[in-house]
């Protein structure tokens, strides 16, 4: 394994200090403010198929909301890579992704006044938790279902719990674009670390740090918790125990990390990224780092992609957990050490 | 068909982990993987600086991230990290309408449906509905005829029909929420004395409760925010008496300070305690501290505090893992303690006497967990009642601490809240929303310490506030 030098050696910290100031500015506009936008726009479509859903309950669009939904919560997932500031603080994170209450769903929808109610208007007036809404409130209305199954109430209640997912990833998008509540775009936080009066991060480390250890954070729980959890329900379920729907959001979740490593998806060689940072320090652990990601990704595409048993699926889920594991510790080996 | 296996748990289980919180799963694991290499380096070669900025002692995360507030004490042991991470779970779980398939319970009234659905990130809450909590208390001529218990008659707020001792504003499917809740902000004008003005705001409440009317003028309101949850092990293992001897009721030496411990009580010893926890001191530590959340936030009865049948919807094991975690959250290390202007701010700070309530050090002693013991910890509290004037008056008692006192905050850390939650505000409410602000807001016994402040040219403002933001 290669070592790591230390910054206060073979590296000028000014050539440090240049990278991660690179890396807060461009951070923002690279990878989040694109993540952001594009989850804006697939909740949009959310709305929209739960509008054209709830005016004609074909097959056709009970389809479109289905895909739709994934659309969101896959790009949700690869959010995750870089979930600090305003998503939880303003509560998007949990008006997104709070555990769905099922039981009290299920009873909302037989209970007044859901229950006779005709317009979304008289949804409004009700006061919902978290737990009643969000994507996975969502996805137990459409798990299991035809389009013939939904009843007027059911339609009624998924337009408007699908407009208040809209309603927040707007408001994610614009914290991050344009500020909240007379405050100054959460991007800047980023790009003015360090300098006076910024209250986010006193310094050009704090932020860059800020965007390792959330990477870190997200590949330590695919990593330990997901991906073994899902290859136990592939070794102890039945034969059919596949899951396209969680290894989709693995998958995207694992894209979103190389975002976040490389610059996102439309990085080129003037992309101020992380990789770049961690390039100056020890190109060949950068390299490894990309190389492990990439492996992973393409494990995961493989069981979306192809029509594979529950041994194969497990076989590519154990190789990306290893994939994982690697670039973990190269990070954690050769990114940490440059915030000392 | 994708979504023929929705029905199957492992999509919402997995889904479930990219909610809210999602890296507090993770803290534990820091400080075996990257803490120890990482905080451990750090101590093996640490200069001075470095140690100053050890607010926590051993138990000091070296993280000044969004991060900071989740992480677990790099000395911790292994039955430590163990308790950490089962409290952990315990923490993020959300309770449901009952028959759910687990975490049945919630309700039927309620504020949130978990610990961390408040305590974001471990952090301060944002004055907000669905965070900020209204506590209330009865206080008509004719509430004194109530039948109270010892435990009531002791806490000095006596609970409001239909309503209890806190508003709580949601409720199960098929029940009604006590009341709803409007916050209105009230902005006022001030001047530095170099002339420079600055503008302060103060919630108001419009409360209206499930039967339409407005809440009686004669009920007391006092409105909280989540405070923090990072250090508080640290604060447990503070011997009683040290903080007996910092408390000074008759104000005998004459500094204008009279800090004074609150005397609540401990159900589980069923004795008079010193307070420690809560916004004016009410519990006397985290066990119980926990098992009010449980019960007044989310409806959840608890051994220590069970229904009036003697049921409870948690057991003794989940209870004593959700304290145990926030006994183990360690404290975020100081940042640029090298800084000429943070060491300038620090030096301002203690000239102003702010460190006379706000109390820089204490050795801890004895603690269930042996990492927090024995360590040299940088608080900026002295967890004691003081008049903070009529301006943050809640004009509500709690156990001894009357309607113009409040605990002192601990401000270690504090430097990172809008790191780890942009735009939370400061003080019990929320309502400052910078440190100026908060500042400003101090009166009573901190009357002198704002005075001083406010009169301070505004480079010495700036050093001041800069050394704050260090913590």
């Amino acid at each position: 394994m290669a070592q790591p030098l230390a910054p206060s050696a073979d590296i000028e910290e000014t050539t440090l200090a240049t990278a991660r100031r690179q890396l807060n500015e461009q951070y923002a506009s690279t990878v989040i403010l694109p993540t952001y936008q594009r989850l804006n726009e697939h909740a949009a479509s959310l709305q929209r198929a739960s509008e054209e859903f709830q005016a004609a309950p074909t097959d056709v669009n009970f389809t479109v909301l289905q895909a739709a939904w994934l659309a969101v919560s896959s790009t949700w997932a690869q959010s995750e890579a870089f979930a600090f500031g305003p998503v939880h603080s303003l509560g998007h994170g949990s008006a997104l992704a709070f555990p769905a209450d099922t039981s009290a769903i299920d009873k909302l929808l037989t209970t007044e006044p859901l229950v006779s109610a005709v317009s979304l208007d008289e949804l409004e007036a009700v006061a919902l938790h978290d737990s009643l809404g969000g994507l996975e409130a969502i996805a137990y209305l459409l798990e299991d279902k035809t389009a013939s199954d939904f009843t007027a109430v059911e339609r009624l209640y998924l337009q408007h719990i699908a407009a208040a997912a809209h309603t927040s990833t707007t408001a994610l998008l614009a914290a991050w674009q344009e500020g909240w509540n007379g405050h100054a775009p959460y991007s800047q936080a980023l790009a003015t670390a360090g300098d006076v009066g910024n209250v986010f991060y006193q310094s050009s480390q704090a932020a860059s740090e800020e965007i390792v250890r959330t990477l870190f954070n997200t590949l330590d729980v695919v990593t330990h918790e997901v991906l073994p959890e899902q290859i136990d329900s592939l070794v102890q379920g039945p034969d059919d125990a596949i899951d396209p729907v969680s290894l989709q959001l693995i998958a995207s979740s694992i894209e979103g990390m190389q975002h976040a490593y490389t610059g996102g998806d439309t990085a080129g060689p003037n992309t101020a990224s992380l990789s770049q940072l961690v390039a100056i320090a020890d190109p060949a652990a950068d390299q490894q780092i990309v190389a492990d990601l990439e492996a992973a990704a393409n494990q995961l595409r493989q069981t979306t992609s192809k029509s594979m048993d529950a041994t194969a699926v497990t076989d590519a889920l154990n190789a990306a957990r290893l994939s994982l594991s690697s670039a973990q510790t190269q990070l954690e080996e050769s990114a940490f050490p440059l915030f000392l | 068909m994708l979504f023929q296996y929705f029905s199957r748990s492992p999509f919402r289980r997995l889904i479930r982990r990219w909610r809210l919180g999602l890296t507090s799963v993770v803290t534990a694991l820091l400080p075996i993987a990257a803490g120890l290499l990482f905080s451990t380096a750090v101590n093996a070669q640490i200069p001075d600086a470095q140690l100053i900025a050890a607010s926590g002692g051993e138990a000091t995360a070296y993280n000044r991230t969004s991060s900071a507030y989740e992480e677990a004490p790099p000395n911790l042991s292994a039955q430590g990290i163990a308790d950490h991470d089962l409290g952990d779970e315990a923490f993020e779980e959300a309770f449901v309408l009952t028959p759910g398939l687990r975490n049945s319970g919630l309700g039927p009234t309620f504020n949130n449906a978990s610990c961390v659905s408040c305590h974001i990130r471990n952090g301060r809450g944002m004055p907000e509905p669905g965070q900020m909590l209204l506590r209330v208390s009865d206080g008509s001529p004719a509430a004194s005829d109530q039948e109270l218990d010892a435990v009531q008659q002791l806490s000095n707020a006596i609970p409001v029909a239909g309503l209890g001792n806190q508003i709580q504003d949601f409720s199960i499917t098929g029940e009604t929420p006590e009341a709803s809740v409007e916050v209105l902000w009230k902005e006022s004008a001030g001047t530095y004395a170099d002339g420079t003005p600055y503008r302060l705001r103060s919630p108001e409440f419009n409360v209206t409760l499930a039967n339409g009317e407005p809440l009686p003028d004669t009920v007391q309101v006092s409105p909280r925010v989540p405070p923090h949850v990072y250090g508080l092990g640290l604060l447990e293992a503070i011997p009683k008496a040290d903080l007996l001897t910092l408390a000074d009721p008759e104000d005998t030496d004459g500094d204008g300070i009279s800090g004074r411990a609150n005397r609540v009580w401990d159900i589980e010893k069923e004795e008079i305690a010193v307070g420690r926890f809560g916004w004016k001191a009410n519990s006397p530590n985290l066990l119980q501290q926990s098992a009010d959340a449980y019960l007044n936030d989310m409806g959840i009865h608890s051994p220590l505090m069970p229904a009036a049948d003697g049921s409870t919807e948690i057991d003794e094991e989940t209870l004593v893992a959700a304290a145990a975690y926030a006994q183990t959250l360690a404290v975020p290390a100081r940042t640029l303690v090298d800084n000429p202007q943070v060491q300038l701010g620090e030096k301002l700070f203690a000239d102003a006497s702010c460190t006379a309530c706000h109390v820089t050090s204490f050795q801890t002693g004895e603690h269930k967990y042996p990492a927090l013991e024995n360590q040299l910890i940088h608080p900026y509290t002295d967890l004691l009642l003081h008049d903070m004037g009529k301006g943050l008056a809640d004009n509500r008692a709690d156990f001894e601490a009357d309607g113009r006192e409040w605990r002192t905050s601990s401000l270690w850390g504090v430097g990172l809240a809008q790191t780890v939650l942009p735009y939370s505000g400061y003080l019990h409410d929320g309502r400052a929303r910078t440190f100026e602000e908060a500042i400003l807001w101090h009166g009573g016994e901190a009357e002198v310490a704002k005075e001083a402040f406010r009169t301070m040219p505004e480079s010495d403002r700036v050093a001041l506030v800069n050394f704050l933001q260090s913590l």
